[in-house]
């Protein structure tokens, strides 16, 4: 093996597979999580503005950067932009959730609705960032919205990777309170949980994991969404073994998407998140026909 | 051990509970009775420590109910709600085994599983366990969640007292597993448990209540222990129906409408 050979191992494509399996735990962690908490199987980052609104913190940064505001954080130096993202991403959830929860319980339609305004908001206020910007920002904006692992580093790993190993504990540690969440949120207070505390400390952790990942490959749709299922109907939605199960096989579907990324327009590269688009969008409407279907089937309500 | 002192409960300007006071005595089955809409339901959430009263305060074992945490409160009392709407699939033995959750940490041990096989028994559903709980029918989904709430206060010594409340307990049940929950629930009384229930036909309550507490329009405006005293009168004004009453030789008093 020539020292060619060896660069091109240790420091493209070894830290680029680092990253997909790190990228892909975090999404599919966020997307199972947030599925427990909002007792839907039809929410994932994308849907309720997280993806969006790190997008656009980080191309705030980007386009800004050089504002004074944001020189007198430069002492953060690379955690900058992550964190950056962290408070669109915040910010935007919140909002989302504000809007949809009402008195004990989330309206899942006042929900998706909230997301698609404030995905607007994000997208708008991303385009207008890329449209003052010069051109190289311009670039890599257009980038964060289609997302993109080609810029993998060993910064970047070790960033995701923190993150994920952090978010992924937590998330363990909420599995079982998750759990009892099914039940409602009074039922899930009558067996110990502290729901609001619960629901805060999710929602954090979640967009920890899923604005630190954007921060760095822009945004992945559907990933977070299709994996948790995928689980659901092979083993069932105990938390307690979806969360492993959503980080494993996150890994898993990340990696092999990149792989086509790379593969499917050789030399050239497709954005990951074009690839994940067209597969994840077509997964999706066929959950929706089920999800429509169950909702008319037995049970209490029949 | 449990008691509210003049607790009511307002959402805005509309009082949906005004200043009960009521004692529940240890190891009795209370019945909450009432017309749709006179507050069963919000005065149970209150006690079972879902919401918290207006004004007014309960006090269960000498304590005030909000001094408890909720992990306290979920080892000592388990709430069977009406309506349960789960959009998962999830096998019953997940659900069941929530009843547990207060006691393990990570893992459930063998005791907790053994409970939950008990509990899943005494409600004839041990044969659906590995069943998805969403294709059960109301009924199976009632008595499976019944297992539920009795594993979270399944104790084996009986010296620890616990509460039992239930809402509507046999809405979706047959006359059969009407009787076989309802003398589950009678069983632990025997066992210093305190069963809360709220129970919609009469001759069922009379059957298996200690104790009757008749609410209307956020007032408990009865309570009784002498079940075979109840009149018309009070059936009247509480549901506004008029019945008449026969009481059989050797038997509870039965109320026909």
């Amino acid at each position: 093996m020539n020292s060619i050979h060896e660069g091109l191992f240790f420091q493209i494509r070894l830290p680029r597979t680092f990253l997909c399996v790190f990228v892909g735990a975090s999404l599919s962690v966020s997307g199972a999580m947030m599925q427990s908490l909002f007792r839907n199987p039809i929410v994932e980052p994308g849907l309720i503005g997280t993806s969006a609104g790190s997008a656009f913190g980080a191309a705030m940064l980007i386009v800004l950067g050089q504002n004074s505001l944001f020189q007198s954080f430069s002492f953060l130096g690379n955690l900058l932009m992550p964190i950056c993202a962290f408070i669109g991403g915040l910010t935007a959830t919140l909002l989302v959730y504000y809007f949809s929860a009402s008195l004990n319980r989330v309206n899942i339609s006042i929900m998706i609705l909230a997301g698609i305004a404030i995905n607007a908001i994000a997208a708008g206020g991303t385009g207008f960032l890329a449209y003052i910007a010069r051109d190289p920002q311009a670039r890599s904006i257009t980038f964060w919205n289609l997302g993109s692992i080609s810029g993998a580093s060993w910064q970047s790993v070790l960033i995701v990777g923190i993150s994920t190993i952090v978010g992924f504990v937590l998330a363990l540690k909420f599995a079982k309170p998750l759990n009892a969440l099914q039940l409602g949120d009074a039922e899930a207070g009558y067996l110990g949980v502290n729901t609001e505390r619960l629901k805060i400390f999710v929602i954090l952790v979640n967009t920890l994991l899923v604005s630190v990942a954007t921060s760095m490959v822009g945004i992945i749709a559907f990933v977070g969404l299709i994996v948790p299922h995928l689980l659901r109907l092979l083993k069932g939605s105990d938390n307690r073994y979806l969360m492993i199960g959503s980080a494993l096989l996150g890994a898993i579907v990340m990696i092999v998407t990149d792989m086509i990324c790379r593969v499917v327009i050789a030399p050239a590269e497709m954005p990951i998140g074009i690839v994940t688009a067209f597969i994840g969008a077509p997964v999706f409407l066929w959950l929706l026909y089920r999800f429509k279907n169950n909702q008319q089937k037995g049970g209490f309500y029949a | 051990m449990l008691k509210a002192e003049s607790i009511s409960f307002r959402i805005g300007d509309k009082y949906l509970l005004q200043q009960n006071t009521v004692d529940f005595e240890i190891g009795k089955f209370h019945v909450i009775m009432g017309s749709n809409g006179a507050g069963k339901t919000t005065l149970l959430k209150l006690l079972a420590g879902d919401q918290k009263p207006s004004s007014g305060k309960i006090i269960l074992f000498e304590k005030e109910l909000n001094h408890f945490s909720k992990k306290e409160l979920a080892t000592k009392r388990g709430v069977l709600s009406q309506h349960y709407n789960i959009n998962f699939p999830i096998s019953v033995n997940d659900i069941v085994l929530m009843g547990r959750y207060p006691y393990f940490q990570n893992n459930p041990g063998s005791n907790d599983l053994a409970i939950c096989k008990q509990t899943m028994q005494l409600m004839d559903v041990y044969h659906l366990a590995e069943r998805d709980y969403n294709t059960l029918s109301g009924g199976e989904a009632q008595k499976v969640q019944m297992s539920r709430v009795l594993s979270q206060i399944w104790e084996a010594k009986e010296s620890e007292q616990k509460l039992l409340f239930l809402d509507e307990p046999v809405s979706h049940l047959d006359i059969k597993y009407q009787h076989q929950l309802l003398i589950a629930a009678k069983n632990l009384c025997n066992q210093n448990t305190t069963v809360i229930a709220i129970l919609h036909d009469v001759n069922l309550s009379i059957a298996y209540a200690d104790r009757i507490l008749f609410m209307k329009q956020g007032k408990i405006i009865h309570a009784t222990t002498e079940l075979s005293k109840i009149s018309k009168e009070v059936i009247h004004e509480v549901f506004d129906v008029s019945s008449s009453i026969l009481h059989p030789p050797n038997h509870k008093p039965v109320v026909i409408f």
